[in-house]
């Protein structure tokens, strides 16, 4: 025991790299879902683990024991929802006891529904959708004044791209050319009452629109750990630009029952207690 | 604490700006040239209104997002969060209206060290029509947890309220004084206001003392209830007049002593009567269990929808001095 086994050729480092971060992708969305607080937007906290596991456990400079670090990079959620991997995730990095996972939302708890200031290693406060990148264009705004080597990452939800102010940042991010900034959109394509993006509001061709705006874009499968990390080991993809990644992703990922398009799709709160919460677990620990 | 003025404050560079711009540096930009030379951290943050003298000097930390209100106070606070001080520029009509979003749940849930100094208060941009009177700014802004809201009346008191402002850690609007942006369009005469008492955030100015009535306002209002004031007094009242230039934290106590020692209380705002000043002194009065005459003076509940100019708008729709004579008559009645 105890002897890693590694395969041989010269992409043996990144296959390690990519099975630890599948790994951790699915103790995210494990302990994400046990914690089955009232506002769990479980299909979000599915459909985003991928990219928070490569983002948290590979990818940001983060110190926990120092979370005001001035060089580090920024996190920013800006739909708010979709906490659950996030909060383990910041948990399992030592910015607060894992055992206050068990007591998000209740009285006391530093846990929000969605994710605030009031939990160790959340930069800002967010839920009002359309806002967060904003906030990620004035952070990058100052780290470049200040010459900081901080980069800033904002992850939205693809129905949050309806939002008007979006587009006034994404327009003023290519404006000032913040190469060091980075959007990933979790394109899961479904937004609130399990209806579709394109049925609600269209919102493709999605890359296109960054693209016009002045971003770099890369299109890519959101649950592909590998292709996830070699994007994002490649930023900026152009210098002078922001980059944006479009990924496409599946609401509610790794349950059978809660993916897009099934009966329990989108499915969140209160309702998702017992039989249903048991079968969704069960299913996540049978998966490989 | 001692203040060294540098920069256009020297009357050369100054004399340079101003031939090179062809307009004279208005107090604002003064201020913010000078904050920003011994200040790394201080920024600008303009909504289509970039302050070139300020952009000349360091433009690095010069931005103007467009016409694009959200994202102005979107980002201010990015740059606050990041260690930042951003000083921004935003036009009444449209701050808070475009972004009271981005104001209350970005900004100032973040606490960030935010000065928003806003233009155009009232009924000042007249000509534009009903789309660029602010009615409503205070009544907004006052429902903002932890925002502090200054009303400074003229460049004299903006400049005291500005350092003021940049003394305290935290999110505040300056109201600005419409000297900065129309001056000398109400066609009325400058105040005989020599010199204003030091600036305290909570505190009012006690412009006139007084035991008959206590006309209590901010703003470009004050020029015309001054003006109602000097008419009562020439008539025999003793009229007193409070310059409440500290919006939030209200000065409470100024208005008790007003509501307790005086006989009769008027507000007098250019702003909607719903929710501003008059609905903030009728809350200390309420609440307090004093009774006394009240009443508010303001914009009535409608769009105002005359033509003219500041003066004749304001006539329409019965803000002027006449009228505050009037209203303390019928008070005392």
């Amino acid at each position: 025991m105890g002897q890693i086994i590694v395969k041989k050729g010269k992409d043996s480092g990144r296959d390690m790299v990519v099975a630890r971060l599948t790994e951790r992708a699915k103790f995210l969305r494990r302990r994400g879902l046990a914690i089955n607080s009232r506002t769990l937007h479980a299909g979000a906290a599915l459909s985003s683990a991928d990219i928070i596991a490569v983002l948290f456990y590979h990818t940001l400079r983060l110190d926990p024991l120092k979370p005001l670090w001035e060089d580090r990079d920024y996190f920013i959620n800006s739909r708010g929802h979709g906490a659950e991997p996030i909060y383990v995730a910041l948990a399992d990095l030592g910015f607060f006891p894992s055992a206050d996972l068990d007591r998000a939302e209740e009285c006391g708890s530093h846990l929000h529904g969605l994710t605030s200031t009031t939990t160790p290693g959340i930069e800002f406060s967010c839920g009002s959708l359309g806002q967060g990148f904003s906030l990620g264009v004035g952070t990058a705004l100052a780290l470049r004044v200040l010459k900081r080597p901080g980069r800033v990452f904002v992850v939205t939800g693809d129905g949050e791209c309806q939002e008007g102010a979006l587009w006034e940042s994404v327009m003023s991010a290519g404006h000032y050319k913040l190469d060091h900034l980075t959007l990933i959109i979790d394109r899961n394509g479904y937004q609130s009452n399990d209806r579709g993006t394109e049925t609600v509001m269209s919102l493709e061709p999605l890359d296109e629109k960054f693209r016009a705006f002045g971003f770099a874009v890369q299109r890519l499968d959101g649950h592909n750990i590998e292709a996830l990390v070699e994007a994002i080991e490649s930023l900026p993809f152009q210098a002078g630009k922001p980059s944006a990644i479009v990924a496409d992703t599946i609401k509610g990922k790794g349950v059978s029952f809660l993916e897009s398009g099934h009966v329990h799709c989108g499915r969140f709160g209160r309702d998702f207690d017992g039989e249903l919460l048991a079968k969704a677990l069960q299913e996540l620990d049978e998966s490989n | 604490m001692t203040k060294t003025r540098v920069s256009v404050r020297n009357t050369i560079e100054r004399a340079t700006a101003e031939i090179a711009l062809g307009v004279p540096l208005t107090p604002f930009t003064e201020l913010l040239i000078e904050y920003a030379s011994r200040d790394p951290r201080v920024c600008y943050v303009g909504v289509d209104t970039m302050d070139v003298e300020f952009q000349r000097h360091f433009p690095s930390r010069a931005f103007d997002v467009g016409i694009a209100e959200q994202n102005q106070l979107g980002i201010a606070t990015g740059l606050a969060k990041a260690g930042m001080v951003p000083v921004v520029q935003a036009w009444s009509p449209f701050t808070p209206l475009r972004n009271f979003d981005q104001l209350r749940t970005s900004l100032a849930r973040h606490h960030s060290n935010v000065k928003i100094v806003t233009t155009a208060l009232g009924l000042v941009n007249c000509s534009h029509g009903a789309t660029h009177h602010d009615m409503e700014s205070l009544a907004l802004f006052r429902t903002v947890p932890g925002l502090v809201i200054l009303a400074p009346f003229d460049g004299t008191q903006f400049e005291q309220a500005f350092r003021v402002a940049m003394d305290y850690v935290g999110p505040v609007v300056i109201m600005g004084p419409p000297e900065i942006y129309a001056p000398g369009r109400d066609g009325l005469d400058s105040l005989p206001i020599q010199n204003h008492p030091p600036f305290e955030i909570g505190k009012a100015e006690w412009l006139r003392h007084g035991n008959d009535a206590c006309l209590i306002t901010f703003g470009p209002a004050l020029r015309y209830t001054w003006l109602g004031a000097e008419r009562l007094s020439q008539g025999g009242l003793s009229v007193a007049v409070v310059n409440m230039c500290s919006l939030k934290p209200l000065d409470c106590d100024s208005i008790l002593k007003a509501a307790t020692e005086i006989q009769a209380v008027l507000s007098v705002e250019e702003q909607t009567v719903i929710g501003g000043l008059g609905s903030a002194v009728a809350e200390v009065i309420a609440e307090s269990g004093v009774a006394v005459r009240f009443k508010r003076m303001g914009i009535p509940d409608q769009f105002v929808e005359n033509v003219g100019d500041w003066t004749e708008t304001r006539e329409g729709i019965g803000l002027t001095a006449s009228q505050v004579v009037r209203a303390v008559k019928e008070l005392l009645a």
